[in-house]
């Protein structure tokens, strides 16, 4: 038995070595690889370190984004806890297969009996976790899981590792310890009986009590080393697959970008060095983006939202993080030997292009993107999909002059006359000829600089939505001004379009007019202005108060300045849109205006801002109200899907699968509402035209329109 | 393989044009850009030189702004530029012919003359003609396919009716290009940075020992258009409708 037990030892410090070196030797390239990355981080990952615990709080430990759908959610919370919970009992297995006599239950019997007590429980509730995982991959089949021998294995792995964890407990339940003395003189007791409770239940069914010890030990053994060379192979198998994020997706969550709202990351395009400008290839990534990669465990949670997916595209959220991980991994070599030399000898030809012969990201891939932001709000790492996304596309349009070709007349257009239309850019005030609209120029101390837009300038239905805005604010009195041929388009589509060369020059023409003025506030009608001017706009130096029309005019509503004059507008659904939800979390304000616009009463309107509970509270608030003039679509709030325009798909041709707008707008019309309410001049477009597909035509209307309409 | 393309800068077409005394207009606010057409011989002459090698010179004859013009050609491939500086936007074109080929004769002989089938300012369409004249080079204008083989070019233009000519001449030529010969290039990035950087050779019209009063014809005035009033709605029965209508020809628009 001595010998035996020398031997074992042994054989457990060779595994136990082999093991660490092999994982620590993967994570070290792991690490490398992310140190020789190229691109810079634009947000500070290291800041409000508080906060940044916060969140490994309630999104790691507390698994607030994984528990987002329900079931899976809970699963995954148990098997992340069983594992917690058996790490101290693997750990000292492995010891005690070194030092056979090491037992933390003799140093410190009463926590660690209450210990193993705990870690028996939560081990069983990873099988339950684990019967739901098989369960959902074999009968539920969610299509955008996708299978693969990865996720099969580790499911295998796992689930070895948990039931040894049980074999060994019930073995040990009947294995006298060695208690006191030595030699001869040892006495032993069944320490360890009673205090398995699941395990328990099995050794009961195996009648263990009635087993020899001979083979008690026997069977003991054979699932000493089942579990400690499962958990071994799966140490070793981690960093190489799917399930690297085991280690990535809590360094991922705590490194993150804590707001919601967000830039696109500004180029330095008058650096005379750069080769190169986006990303182009795996060296350019920045080191949040390869741990982004190492993070996703393809739980396809990107893909089920995401509107290029559902509607036939090439693209999918889940595929593309995959195919940019697999790219970075197949030129890891390349990568790695390029960031060992110094910096005149660095070969970086060396590293070939992301999009290439073969590659699987394609120019379809990346131009199918809407920018929704679906994938990232939904995803249980934090992933920023669009981080790659957007650099990608800058890639291609700055550095090959590669675009979808009908892009080429917008940015002809936007660089001409500052418009993607190619309208003369000096009819940008004739909207609102005669309705004794002021101009910046003339009233330069004006409140409000109200930003109209490119649609709401030049754009038939825009133009309506814009009278109608003008409207509300000359009855609500507010001091307010337009600066007509002085505003150029705001640079998001360009830069969404990914030429940042174009957008920079046409957010510069206006930064220097809006600070020529230094309004105290910015109105906007369109949310991808509002967007772009309050979150990308400070990266050039102008900082401004920005409101959307949604807002400010729940803000007059409040003041009293705004009065319902009781028109009844039937049953209204109301369609979020991107930017105005998931880019920057307005939900309740256009809700709120339609309330009370809508035959409401202000006493409703009051109760509900009055609660001042956090946003996911209010969400839930509106969610359950049946309030049966207010539809909401199966997907509202942080769920709405994308009218099919942003990222600048609003002038590229849909020519692959089904159109988003029409899938949109057909979700409005099944709602049985009597009117589809917008609040972006484009997804008012898109959701018209997609009406027309339908056979119920259904009114699309601006929020600003109903108010204008609605209000004395 | 040496080839020019004569290139005009001239006010966006979407640009609203406001008008300062008799025969001038305000161009501060106005966005100037390659005349349309060029852009098609710009790409044509790039493609050209790319597969054949050779030099792209982009020439104009022009204000001081026109640079800008100059420098977009150069982002999409021209390899150099001669800018003739002139004082007006508006030249004659026989003026502008006689400036272009002293420039051209100055900086040695080209394969090819593209020019676009006119400007879209001036509308003259004589330039191509009175360029070719000058030189002694056969002419087309308003090609829409090119060929070229060896010291021949096989050009094709639309006649109407949907009928095409095909012409041989023969090289060199002044070849005035349309719409649908290409699809003129969006430029990349660095190189509208290098473009900044290539040179323009900036010649002034005394340089080309021509008269500065030269000019066959003289611009006398400027006028807006009249405003497009909007479309009338005429309402009732079909004998009123009618009726109404005939009333407004005779009286308001006085056409009968």
């Amino acid at each position: 038995m001595k010998f035996y037990l020398l031997i074992k030892s042994l054989i457990m410090i060779a595994a136990i070595f082999w093991a660490f070196r092999l994982f620590f030797i993967k994570v070290k390239r792991l690490y490398a690889i992310m140190m020789a990355v190229e691109g810079k981080v634009e947000f500070s990952p290291f800041d409000r370190l508080k906060e940044r615990l916060k969140v490994l709080f309630t999104d790691v430990l507390g698994q607030s984004n994984v528990r987002r759908k329900t079931l899976p959610g809970l699963s995954h919370t148990l098997i992340f806890f069983g594992f917690i919970a058996i790490q101290l009992h693997s750990l000292e297995l492995m010891i005690r297969g070194v030092f056979p006599s090491f037992d933390l239950l003799l140093f410190m019997p009463w926590i660690y009996s209450k210990y193993l007590f705990l870690a028996d429980i939560f081990a069983f509730f990873v099988l339950i976790g684990f019967g739901y995982a098989v369960y959902r991959r074999t009968v539920i089949k969610p299509p955008y899981l996708t299978m693969g021998r990865d996720a099969n294995l580790i499911i295998l792995f796992t689930s070895v590792i948990i039931i040894s964890f049980h074999f060994i407990n019930a073995f040990q339940s009947f294995i006298p310890v060695v208690v006191a003395g030595e030699g001869s003189e040892s006495v032993t007791s069944l320490i360890y009986q009673n205090i398995f409770p699941v395990s328990g239940i099995l050794a009961y069914i195996l009648a263990f009590k009635n087993w020899s010890l001979g083979w008690l030990i026997f069977g003991y053994e054979i699932s000493y080393y089942i579990h400690i060379c499962t958990i071994l192979g799966f140490l070793v198998y981690i960093p190489g697959s799917k399930h690297l994020h085991l280690l990535a997706a809590a360094p991922n969550v705590f490194f993150k970008r804590l707001e919601v709202e967000k830039a696109v990351q500004k180029t330095d395009i008058e650096n005379e060095d750069a080769s190169s400008f986006g990303l182009g290839k795996v060296s350019e990534f920045n080191w949040c983006n390869v741990l982004n990669l190492y993070a996703c465990t393809e739980c396809g949670r990107c893909e089920e939202l995401c509107p290029a997916s559902n509607t036939g595209k090439p693209l999918s959220p889940k595929k593309i993080i995959h195919d940019f991980k697999a790219d970075l991994f197949d030129q890891s070599d390349a990568l790695l030997t390029m960031a060992d030399l110094p910096e005149p000898s660095k070969n970086r030809d060396s590293i070939l292009p992301i999009i290439r012969e073969g590659s699987e990201i394609t120019h379809d891939v990346i131009w199918s993107c809407t920018t929704c932001r679906s994938c990232e709000d939904v995803c249980p790492v934090s992933n920023e999909h669009l981080d790659f996304i957007f650099e990608i596309r800058k890639n291609r349009v700055l550095m090959e002059a590669d675009f979808p070709p009908e892009m080429q007349e917008t940015f002809t257009n936007l660089e001409n006359q500052s418009n993607p239309w190619g309208f003369s850019s000096d009819a940008r005030a004739d909207w609102c000829r005669g309705m004794g609209v002021p101009l910046m120029m003339d009233k330069p101390d004006a409140k409000v600089l109200y930003f109209v837009g490119c649609a709401g300038s030049f754009d038939d239905r825009g133009k309506k939505i814009s009278q109608a805005t003008a409207r509300i604010l000359q009855k609500a009195g507010v001091d307010f001004a337009i600066l007509g041929p002085e505003e150029s388009c705001n640079g998001d589509m360009a830069r969404r379009a990914g030429n940042e060369y174009l957008a920079q020059m046409l957010i510069q023409q206006n930064v220097e007019i809006l600070n020529q003025y230094k309004p105290s506030m910015i109105l906007t009608g369109c949310p991808h202005c509002y967007n772009i001017i309050k979150n990308e706009y400070p990266q050039f130096g102008a900082k401004f108060k920005v409101l959307h029309h949604t807002e400010y005019i729940l803000e007059l509503i409040k003041q009293g300045r705004l009065v319902s004059n009781g028109k009844d507008f039937g049953t209204i659904t109301f369609h979020d849109s991107c930017y105005l939800g998931r880019w920057n979390n307005i939900y309740t304000a256009p809700r709120d205006i339609l309330k009370e616009i809508n035959g409401g009463s202000l006493l409703s309107l009051n109760q509900n801002l009055s609660k001042g509970n956090s946003q996911t509270a209010m969400i839930k608030s509106y969610s359950n109200q049946s309030d049966s003039r207010l539809i909401e679509m199966d997907r509202s709030f942080s769920k709405s899907m994308c009218c099919g325009a942003g990222g600048a798909r609003m002038f590229m041709e849909e020519t692959i699968g089904q159109r988003i707008n029409n899938l949109r707008a057909k979700e409005a019309v099944n709602t049985g509402a009597s009117m589809v309410c917008a609040s972006c001049p484009f997804c008012i477009t898109m959701l018209n035209d997609g009406i027309m597909e339908t056979d119920r035509k259904i009114i699309v209307k601006d929020i600003a329109e109903i108010v204008d309409e609605g209000t004395v | 393989m040496k080839i020019f393309v004569c290139i005009k800068s001239v006010p966006d077409t979407a640009a609203t044009i406001k008008l300062s005394g008799e025969s001038s207009f305000e161009d501060s606010d106005c966005k100037f850009v390659i005349n349309p057409y060029d852009e098609y011989g710009i790409e044509e002459a790039v493609t050209l030189v790319e597969k054949n090698g050779g030099e792209v010179v982009v020439i104009t004859a022009g204000r001081a702004s026109a640079d800008g013009a100059l420098r977009s050609a150069m982002a999409i491939g021209a390899n150099r530029a001669i800018h003739v500086k002139t004082e007006e936007q508006f030249l004659d074109s026989s003026f502008t012919a006689k400036v272009l080929k002293a420039a051209i004769e100055r900086d040695g002989m080209p394969d090819i003359i593209f020019t676009g089938k006119n400007s879209v300012d001036t509308e003259g369409f004589q330039t191509p003609y009175r360029l070719a004249a000058e030189l002694g080079f056969p002419v087309v204008n308003e090609i829409s396919k090119l060929k070229i083989n060896g010291d021949k070019a096989v050009a094709e233009r639309e006649i109407g009716g949907g009928d095409r000519e095909v012409l041989e001449i023969s090289l060199p030529a002044v070849i005035g290009v349309t719409k649908g010969l290409n699809e003129p290039r969006y430029p990349k990035f660095p190189d509208i940075m290098k473009a900044k950087k290539k040179p323009v050779n900036l010649i002034t019209i005394s340089d080309l020992g021509i008269d500065e009063l030269f000019s066959k014809s003289r611009l006398v005035k400027l006028e807006s258009a009249p405003e497009r009033s909007g479309a009338k709605m005429i309402q009732g029965s079909v004998e009123a409708q009618v009726k109404e209508l005939i009333r407004i020809l005779k009286e308001d628009e006085k056409v009968l």
